[in-house]
């Protein structure tokens, strides 16, 4: 017995560094089926895939609506009074996200996220949002997005397999103002129309340098997609010239367009992208909600390989690749992307604080909670046009049990994601990342509880109030 | 009291984790004795990508293939997680054996779990006409050899390490399945157990810490 505590004073560290060594490998000896990371090739002829997408579409619709309904009241409610900046759609009001049975939102602010956890209280709608198909996943465009650019280009942006799942008011007006950085004097410069291919060299002539102009050409031109191209593998009818970056980033700003990121494997993780707008650009030093590019001709470059070919080069080079110029088309892209101004905001000063002169005592009540207690100028910085530059982790697994799926999506832990500004955030629901929540007053909600702030009623009104002046 | 809190740490995982799989007997849906250790009831599987499926697949109507019709996913998936959970229980039955405290403790609920999920498997495997592997993969069971060769701490941390590994591959194996495949009752499995694989992933990756910190680690 001595001798073998010996021999284990003695030899247990050299046994534990073997065991360190050798078992790395040791399990497992197949490594995991490629299509884990790469995309899969098609095994049916695309005739047969089509024919089965399209008789299983009403199925996938109604499945997705039955998940938004239990997530979300989708009710047309607007705010009075309060329109996007052209005013061409009222901002909806009112949380929407619904609550579990037996709880209210003050209630379940009084819990700790571990109660929320062991009692499974967190409400659905805080939950990462199903893409509508998600084995499937790719770009879906709204039904206005579809039919503007039918009648202007005679290009198609339908899918065969799915359809755009959130109503129209609850998405950004359409189409939104534009706004430069170098025409401020002008106001919105969009005259009402929907940029495309076919209209902006008359509505942006004399207004915008010939590299600008360039660069919006090719921000305008229809390059293959994962499900928009020419071969037997996609989603679309006819073979389709492709997709433009403003399909998405229309008029600069955002339709609500979705995606799967193109960041995460294996597909069933990979959560739901909600289009960013790209005003403010020009202080945006980051890019990516998880890739944190370091510039916008980084992030222009790659988007040819990532929201494109969902982050697979080997796909996108089967399918037609185009890989934009560094030097001339990557830079002009860039610097046209970098006049996008943000829209108006009278009640703010220079530095992104209220002027108390213009400003309502509930908007500078709200002001000091977002300063205060509810801590959202930490990541949200005025000065910095309500970023940060950073990523950070809200670490919302805290209040569920992660490897549930909904409607086909795990959901995991979402990481670090990236800061969005607020400026314009009026103009551009969903919010978050991923969509995931309706209106401002679900964003307050969300952050009373993943922070923990304990806000009242009237701390939580006043929030609203102040981010719709921004 | 200096080594107390991750015992007690680990203990409350170890306990989180048996509730946890006791608690579906009461409302999980299926023929009472064979119940998978499932934490939820797990909704149906969607519908899959069409693209995927085997040519002339069986179908009920067009794109829903019929129940137990599998795609090349459903069978590389089955025959995988099969492998995976016969090392589960083969490595777990020597490790509860021969381990002490919390490692014997989280053996024995390997053993436990994965045998049971093992048993649903087959279930799905016959239905679908897919023979499953009936001997341990030669990988694993060199493995098994090479801990059976080690003893202590050093034979802990070689189980405890390999379950870390093993329990990381399954989460990934099991996602791989849920948008790949093409049988729901095999989508369903894997959508069942992947919040029990993340649990098992957990216990392991915190006795994996304590251990590497020479903690005991003796439940008491």
């Amino acid at each position: 017995m001595s001798r073998r505590v010996g021999f284990g004073r003695i030899a247990g560290p050299i046994i534990v560094l073997v065991s360190l060594a050798v078992s790395g490998a040791a399990l497992g000896a197949d490594p995991l089926p490629p299509d884990t990371t790469y995309r899969p090739l098609p095994t049916l002829p695309f005739s047969e895939v089509k024919a089965r997408d399209e008789a299983q579409k009403a199925q996938v619709m109604q499945r997705q609506r039955g998940v938004l309904q239990q997530r979300y009241d989708l009710a047309d409610r607007p705010i009075p009074g309060v329109m996007m900046s052209a005013g061409r759609r009222a901002v909806q009001g009112g949380v929407r996200v619904r609550l579990p049975q037996g709880v209210t939102w003050e209630s379940l602010a009084q819990l700790s996220p571990d109660e929320i956890r062991q009692r499974g209280v967190f409400p659905r709608g805080f939950l990462p949002l199903p893409h509508v198909k998600q084995a499937t996943g790719g770009q879906v465009f709204p039904q206005n997005q579809i039919d503007t650019i039918r009648t202007q280009e005679a290009r198609d942006l339908r899918r065969f397999d799915v359809d755009f799942d959130l109503p129209d008011h609850l998405t950004p007006e359409f189409p939104p103002p534009i706004f430069l950085t170098t025409q401020k004097q002008l106001g919105d410069v969009s005259r009402g129309q929907v940029l495309t291919i076919k209209n902006y060299y008359a509505i942006m002539v004399g207004l915008i340098t010939p590299v600008q102009m360039e660069g919006l050409r090719l921000l305008l031109t229809p390059f293959p997609q994962e499900e928009f191209n020419q071969t037997e593998d996609r989603k679309v009818a006819e073979q389709s010239l492709g997709v433009t970056c403003l399909d998405c980033h229309v008029n600069f700003n955002t339709n609500a367009a979705f995606h799967l990121t193109p960041d995460v494997r294996p597909q069933a993780a990979r959560f739901r992208l909600d289009t960013t707008s790209l005003r403010g650009m020009f202080n945006q030093q980051i890019h990516g909600s998880k890739r944190s590019l370091r510039s916008v001709e980084d992030f222009t470059e790659f988007e040819q390989r990532t929201a494109y070919f969902n982050g697979d080069h080997v796909s996108a080079t089967r399918k037609g690749v185009n890989l934009p110029d560094r030097a001339n088309q990557v830079a002009m892209m860039a610097q046209m992307q970098n006049i996008i101004d943000f829209p108006p905001a009278p009640k703010l000063d220079p530095s992104g604080r209220l002027d108390p002169a213009k400003a309502t005592p509930q908007e500078l009540a709200g002001e000091r909670v977002f300063m205060g207690k509810g801590r959202c100028a930490e990541c949200h910085i005025p000065q910095m046009a309500f970023m940060d530059n950073n990523m950070h982790d809200l670490q919302v697994e805290r209040f569920y049990r992660p490897g549930s799926t909904e409607n086909g999506l795990v959901q995991n832990p979402d990481g670090a994601i990236k800061t969005f500004t607020l400026r314009g955030i009026k103009d551009t629901p969903p919010y978050l990342h991923d969509g995931r929540l309706m209106t401002l007053a679900d964003t307050v909600e969300f952050f009373n509880l993943v922070l923990g702030l304990r806000l009242t009623a009237e701390e939580k009104e006043s929030l609203v109030a102040y981010m719709l002046a921004l | 009291m200096r080594h107390g809190s991750p015992v007690s740490c680990i203990a409350i995982v170890l306990l989180l984790a048996v509730a946890g799989c006791a608690q579906p007997a009461t409302d999980a849906r299926g023929p009472a004795s064979s119940h998978p250790p499932v934490t939820r009831q797990s909704e149906e599987p969607p519908p899959g990508n069409p693209a995927g499926m085997m040519p002339a697949s069986a179908e009920q109507t067009l794109g829903t293939p019929m129940p137990h019709a599998t795609n090349v996913a459903d069978r590389i998936f089955v025959g995988q997680a099969a492998l995976a959970g016969m090392a589960e229980v083969a490595l777990g039955q020597q490790a509860a054996s021969r381990a002490t405290g919390g490692v014997a403790g989280f053996a024995q609920q390997m053993v436990q779990d994965h045998g049971r999920a093992n048993e649903q498997l087959a279930g799905l495997a016959k239905a679908a006409g897919i023979a499953l592997p009936t001997t341990l993969d030669p990988a694993d069971e060199a493995e098994r050899r090479r801990q059976q060769g080690l003893s202590g701490r050093a034979f802990e941390i070689a189980y405890i390490d390999g379950q870390v590994e093993a329990h990381q591959k399954a989460a990934q194996l099991l996602q791989w399945e849920l948008a790949s495949g093409q049988d729901p009752a095999m989508r369903q499995f894997a959508a069942d157990q992947l919040p029990v694989i993340y649990m098992h992933l957990d216990m392991a990756r915190a006795l994996q810490t304590a251990l590497r910190r020479g903690q005991p680690l003796a439940l008491h």
